[in-house]
């Protein structure tokens, strides 16, 4: 018999970082694909970037601070803050060089097929010269402030991630002298892509080069030698620690607001710069070279996105796919009918979101409607969860929600959201102590002639109807007495009225939800037999977590197929003969982002499938709240394990890992799968049929009194 | 659109507040005649009241101030919800503090909940109707000899249940959260303490003993958190939502023999609770492990319920009208046990109980009471002439004082000197302005005492004799009068003369004139051979 494999061996993990950096260059490729719309692909390579923010402020600026603080602890590969940094950073500029070039291959096929034509400063004709010099004079110079012009010490507060014109500046009668430095940062407040007179077509300039073409009329009896634009990125990884928060108002406004000061972890700058200007700015910003980004094109390419938001050029975009009504509630006019009769699956973007919202609505203006209660983590501007609250609220009812204060870069957000209803007399919670409210819950109570009905909405995704048409997720709608009870616990818990008192069907993070899926794993394993094998299908955003991937290998050891789609991060190595010999992972890149997450356990026949917030890692496991609820309903549950198989039979978009951490296609087999095309189509079809079923007539007579 | 008015079909809610050593519980429940009962809430907090009470004899402002708070939070989900029944309830915690009575007044005046302090016959009786309904159809009690416990934080309670029916009931002061107090020594070593603990245990397992034939005990029924918690680590995994499972004697010794061994502190990193819990959990387990081992058991039963489990169980069948007839037959043995110690005569007292309970029955309409009611009415016939005991001389006197300082188990406080009452006005004088004790009762209680006392004072009347002569009656109303048609006896002088001296507060409190006659139509209506229930 074989030796027991070391399950702690770094050989058996990939690094939670560079595997990230690998999901990154997976939108990469999507925006790299010829089989991509053109606008499409603008958009992934904006993604790109404002992933890479983000991955910057929070990721790299975490291990910084490690590094500074003297760790060498090595994470579960075997690498110490420093193998990583220099890891992430000859990565990261791989990364950035591939998308500078596709992106001046999509501006060029884009001007081709008759798109936009971004223009290089180079490009200009004396024409559009002309035009953005009186632009620069009448639109862009009364928003400048440029910064100082003699001594740059300290380095000025400049916030992250803006764009930087500097200039490096002599006198006009001493030319000889040594340069003089002045910054003029570019207002973000302007369109990054100015539309410039063009002979056909539309043309765009730049605003940065626009602004470095002329910023040297800010400085009368200079002249300018050198120029470059820069970008910086600060550490925003400044926890909110709220154990003993007097005011968690003010506590976040204050983080928000120190995010200004901290230390710089990335340095962008052109690729032609003045070396003179770049060694300032290194100097200045205390950066080594591995922090240095030469970049040949734009420094913040996140601003394609104003492209991609430009209205028109419909063919060099993907098809509206425009959300369906949910399945289970066609038909039905009634919402609360609906829910009485059977749990409700919402499946969005496919379906729409829109229910969601209604319920809300309704439920404000409901007067048997006595109380409802909801988490918020991410809102939509103007969003009308937050109206339909505020207006419950004000209607007298009972409102309690949970603001989650802590939610990274949405905190100032939802400061003004917290106050707007604790304006309205909702009762506000700011988070729980030293936890994130990852959970997304609904629960609204309403008197009906035959007594309290609770209907509670759970979900993967946030409340917010925005991205809910982004977002691929999954939301659940009953009224089953089970899951209203585990609801009510959960919004006692929340708002102090209780301790957790035991869960009918939920498992929370973090007292109890790792244990509950190794349990499941583990439980798959004991009930598999060779007839029988077991099966475990999992989808979520991020496995990362230790515990669950060596369980997952202990399962493969005995012989369960595991099937993982994994979106982002993927730890786990799959393939390695003996560990995890029987577990595939994939990973789906398409026009919605992937988010829901579902949990499928065969269960020697007795199939079960959890829904949850949660993906597989430890913030999710033991830093946050976050709920693992079942689907119950026999039909929901066939429902949402087809889709399970959907996505593991894609073979357009579906990407499957390597032994050796490579991330390839799946091999074409068979006809082209595209995994979310067709879940798009399946909710197209199912309206459709419910559209064309036969005409029922339906005799209007006197309404029961005992129906509302 | 206006939220419906509740009539008679709509769903009562019913809500219960625990003020216990540990924590303050709530529970919101909905009971319909269709969907049977539905929880809506059940909240529970940590405030160590038993902390104080036990330690220092009264309640400090701090607990008292937590409560309060927690209180409020539950006033509010109660109101959220417009409860219209709340039965806000303390133990031991608060029935032992020397400022017990300005606690239930903070209360009443924080919250606006009437705070009702259990004594323990009530408290085991709530219990032991949990489990009674828990173990229906797991576990048969009316052939076994069968002892239930509940280790609480501040006493054990035990109830004997012998083929069903309670025998015994007692209170011991073995708490968890009491043992705790006692024996906090934190320089002790864990094994020196352990052993004071099981020491001190042990002694009081033997008094146990000299009032409790535990050595005839078949089944032991273990209730309470830390019972739960030993069934759900010594048991299969299986779903927690198992409400009734079985302790096995050894792997209850290993494991209370693994956990003595554990300081609190590793207890709770080994088992992820709260350290305010596992502080509990050797003493409780100790107590539970003495009481297992003076039994010939050799496994117990533990059941997930709880007093407030019971409590709610009562408010539904308040809210159903229906009766606990477990209950009904535990409180009439309870009183004729007493009536055995005073030397009742038994066939009297149960013959004029059950004439009693039928013109209780005939007279619905008028007097308008509970089924409550009926039960006291039969506890106070059970014992009206257990004054006897003392002297013949005003034994109706005696009879209630006796009464009045016996505990009668089911039986709040309360509803004993309603009971006692009763009693006392089977003869002579009506209820007087005079009588002090009579006017400390509240208004309700006393309109109950007049009108059941009237049905007693001529139920009694009915066997004068003490011959149980009378056997079948039936009833007529007519103008101002009340006949009872008496069948099968020739000579009514005695019952007809007594009648007419007993009936006066019948006519004062109904407005009508008994009168016994003799029923000689043969073609009478086929009526019950005897008037029992």
């Amino acid at each position: 018999m074989a030796k027991e494999p070391d399950l702690d061996s770094p050989e058996l993990f990939f690094n939670r970082e560079l595997s990230w950096l690998e999901f990154n260059d997976r939108v990469l490729r999507e925006g790299l694909s010829d089989d991509v719309p053109l606008v499409e692909r603008l958009k992934f390579l904006a993604i790109v970037s404002s992933n890479l923010d983000e991955f910057f402020m929070v990721r790299v600026a975490g291990l910084k601070q490690q590094l500074a603080a003297g760790g060498t602890a090595r994470d579960p590969s075997g690498l110490t803050p420093a193998e990583q940094l220099a890891r992430i950073s000859r990565r990261a500029h791989k990364m950035l060089a591939e998308q500078s070039v596709g992106i001046r291959d999509a501006f060029a096929q884009l001007a081709a097929a008759g798109g936009p034509r971004v223009l290089s400063a180079g490009d200009w004709t004396a024409e559009q010269r002309g035009f953005l010099r009186s632009y620069f004079a009448s639109e862009i110079l009364p928003v400048l402030t440029p910064l100082a012009v003699e001594e740059l010490q300290p380095f000025p507060i400049l916030p992250g991630l803006g764009l930087n014109v500097l200039l490096g500046l002599t006198p006009a009668e001493q030319p000889g002298e040594p340069l003089k430095l002045a910054v003029v940062p570019v207002p973000s407040s302007l369109a990054r892509f100015i539309p410039v007179p063009a002979q056909e077509g539309l043309h765009l300039a730049v605003l940065e080069d626009v602004v470095a073409e002329h910023a040297g009329q800010l400085f009368a009896g200079f002249e300018v030698a050198a120029r470059a634009v820069f970008r910086i990125t600060r550490d925003a990884d400044v926890p909110v620690t709220d154990d003993d928060a007097a005011d968690l108002l003010q506590l976040v406004e204050d983080v928000v607001r120190s995010r200004r000061r901290q230390a710089v972890v990335r340095l962008a700058v052109p690729a032609n710069a003045d070396a003179r200007l770049v060694q300032w700015l290194k100097d200045w910003c205390q950066v080594a070279d591995d922090d240095v980004y030469e970049v040949d094109g734009l420094l913040d390419a996140a601003a394609l996105y104003e492209i991609v938001n430009r209205p028109g050029f419909e063919r060099l975009r993907e098809p509206d796919w425009p959300p369906q009504t949910p399945r289970d509630l066609l038909g039905h006019d009634d919402l609360w009918q609906a829910i009485q009769d059977h749990d409700v699956l919402l499946f969005h973007p496919y379906e729409a979101f829109e229910p969601i919202v209604r319920l809300l609505g309704l439920a404000a203006d409901d007067a048997r409607v006595i109380a409802i209660k909801m988490t918020l983590y991410r809102v939509s501007a103007d969003s009308p969860v937050v109206a339909a609250l505020a207006r419950a609220s004000e209607k007298g009812k009972q409102v309690t929600v949970l603001v989650e204060l802590k939610a990274r870069f949405d905190e100032a957000r939802n400061v003004n959201w917290a106050r707007r209803l604790e304006d309205a007399g909702c009762h506000v919670i700011y988070g729980i102590a030293g936890l994130k409210t990852h959970a997304k819950l609904l629960l609204v109570i309403r008197r009906e002639e035959h007594g309290i009905r609770r209907y509670v909405h759970a979900a993967t995704g946030n409340y917010n109807d925005r991205t809910a048409r982004l977002y691929s997720d999954i939301g659940l709608l009953t009224a089953e007495r089970d899951f209203a009870a585990d609801a009510s616990a959960f919004f006692n818990l929340l708002t102090g009225y209780s301790q957790a008192v035991g869960w009918n069907v939920f498992a929370i993070s973090p007292t109890e939800s790792r244990a509950r899926f190794i349990e499941l794993i583990e439980r798959e394993a004991a009930a598999s037999t060779p007839d029988q094998p077991g099966l475990i299908m999992a989808k979520m955003n991020s496995l990362q977590d230790k515990a669950l991937i060596q369980a997952l290998y202990r399962a493969s050891t005995a012989g369960i197929r595991i099937l993982l789609n994994v979106r982002g991060i993927c730890c786990l190595r799959p393939g390695v003969e003996g560990v995890s010999g029987n577990i595939e992972v994939v990973s789906i890149v398409d026009r919605f982002l992937e988010h829901a997450r579902v949990f499928y356990f065969r269960n020697g026949g007795h199939d079960e499938l959890y829904l949850s917030s949660a993906d597989w890692m430890v913030r999710n496991l033991d830093k946050r709240l976050e709920i693992i609820f079942p689907v119950t309903a026999e039909a929901l549950r066939a429902r949402l394990i087809g889709a399970l198989e959907t996505y593991f039979a894609d073979n357009v978009k579906a990407r499957r890992l390597r032994p050796d951490g490579a991330w390839v296609p799946v091999r074409r087999r068979g006809n082209p799968v595209r995994a979310q095309q067709k879940l798009y189509e399946e909710a197209v079809e199912a309206a459709r049929a419910a559209d064309q079923a036969p005409l029922q007539f339906r005799p209007l007579t006197r309404p029961d009194e005992a129906q509302p | 659109m206006s939220a419906p008015q509740s009539d008679a079909s709509a769903p009562k809610l019913v809500g219960v507040v625990d003020i216990g050593a540990n924590s303050i519980r709530m529970v919101i429940a909905q009971v319909g005649a269709d969907r049977g009962m539905e929880v809506l809430e059940r909240t529970q907090r940590a405030v160590r009241l038993g902390h104080d009470t036990f330690a220092r004899g009264r309640l400090s402002q701090r607990a008292m101030g937590a409560a309060l708070t927690v209180l409020r939070d539950c006033k509010k989900l109660l109101d959220g919800y417009k409860v219209e029944s709340v039965r806000a309830v303390a133990t031991s915690a608060v029935r032992e503090a020397a400022n017990a009575d300005a606690f239930v007044d903070r209360v009443a005046m924080a919250t606006g909940l009437d705070l009702e302090v259990l004594d323990p016959p009530e408290e085991s009786r709530l219990t032991v109707s949990a489990v009674r309904q828990a173990v229906h159809g797991i576990l048969d009690l009316s052939n076994t000899c069968a002892l239930v416990a509940e280790v609480g934080g501040g006493s054990t309670l035990l109830t004997l249940l012998d083929r069903g029916i309670i025998t015994a009931s007692a209170s011991y002061a073995l708490g968890s959260v009491r043992l705790r107090e006692h024996l906090a020594m934190p320089q002790e070593p864990q094994a020196r303490a352990v052993d004071l603990l099981r020491h001190q245990i042990a002694n009081v397992v033997e008094a146990i003993k000299r009032s409790m034939p535990l050595d005839r005990v078949q089944s032991l029924v273990a209730v309470g958190e830390e019972a739960h918690f030993a069934a759900q680590q010594t048991g299969q995994r299986g779903p927690s939502a198992e409400v009734v499972s079985v302790v096995e004697i050894k792997a209850f010794d290993r494991l209370v023999a693994d956990c003595a061994r554990l300081t609190a502190e590793k207890l709770s990193k080994k088992y992820g609770l709260p350290l305010q819990s596992t502080e509990r959990l050797v003493p409780a387990f100790l107590v539970y492990h003495g009481l297992l081992h003076a039994t010939p058991v050799d496994r117990m039963a533990v059941c997930d319920v709880s007093m407030r489990d019971g409590l709610l169980l009562d408010m539904v069948r308040r809210a159903t009208g229906e009766d606990d007839p477990e209950l009904v037959e535990s409180v009439a043995q309870s009183a004729r046990t007493i009536g055995e110690k005073y030397r009742y005569d038994p066939r009297h007292a149960e013959h004029v109980g059950d004439l009693a309970i039928r013109l209780f029955d005939e007279l619905q309409r008028e007097h308008g009471l509970t089924p409550r009611h009926r039960l006291l009415l039969r506890v106070a016939a059970t014992l009206h002439e257990v004054g006897g005991f003392v002297s013949n001389r005003a034994h109706h006197k005696h009879s209630y004082y006796l009464i009045a300082n016996s505990e009668i188990f089911g039986l709040r406080r309360e509803e004993v000197q309603v009971a006692a009452h009763v009693a006392r006005y089977h003869r002579r004088a009506v209820p007087k302005p005079t009588h002090i004790e009579f006017l400390t009762l509240p208004r309700e209680d006393r309109i109950a005492v007049n009108k059941l006392a009237a049905i007693l004072r001529v139920a009694d009347a009915l066997d004068r004799g003490h011959a149980q002569q009378v056997r079948d009656f039936h009833v007529e109303r007519r103008q101002g009068e009340l006949v009872l048609y008496v069948r099968g006896v020739s000579d009514l002088t005695l019952e007809r003369r007594a009648t007419e001296e007993k009936g006066d507060l019948f006519e004062d409190t109904y407005g009508l004139k008994v009168r016994v006659e003799e029923d000689v139509s043969p073609a009478a209506e086929p009526r019950r051979a005897s008037p029992v229930e």
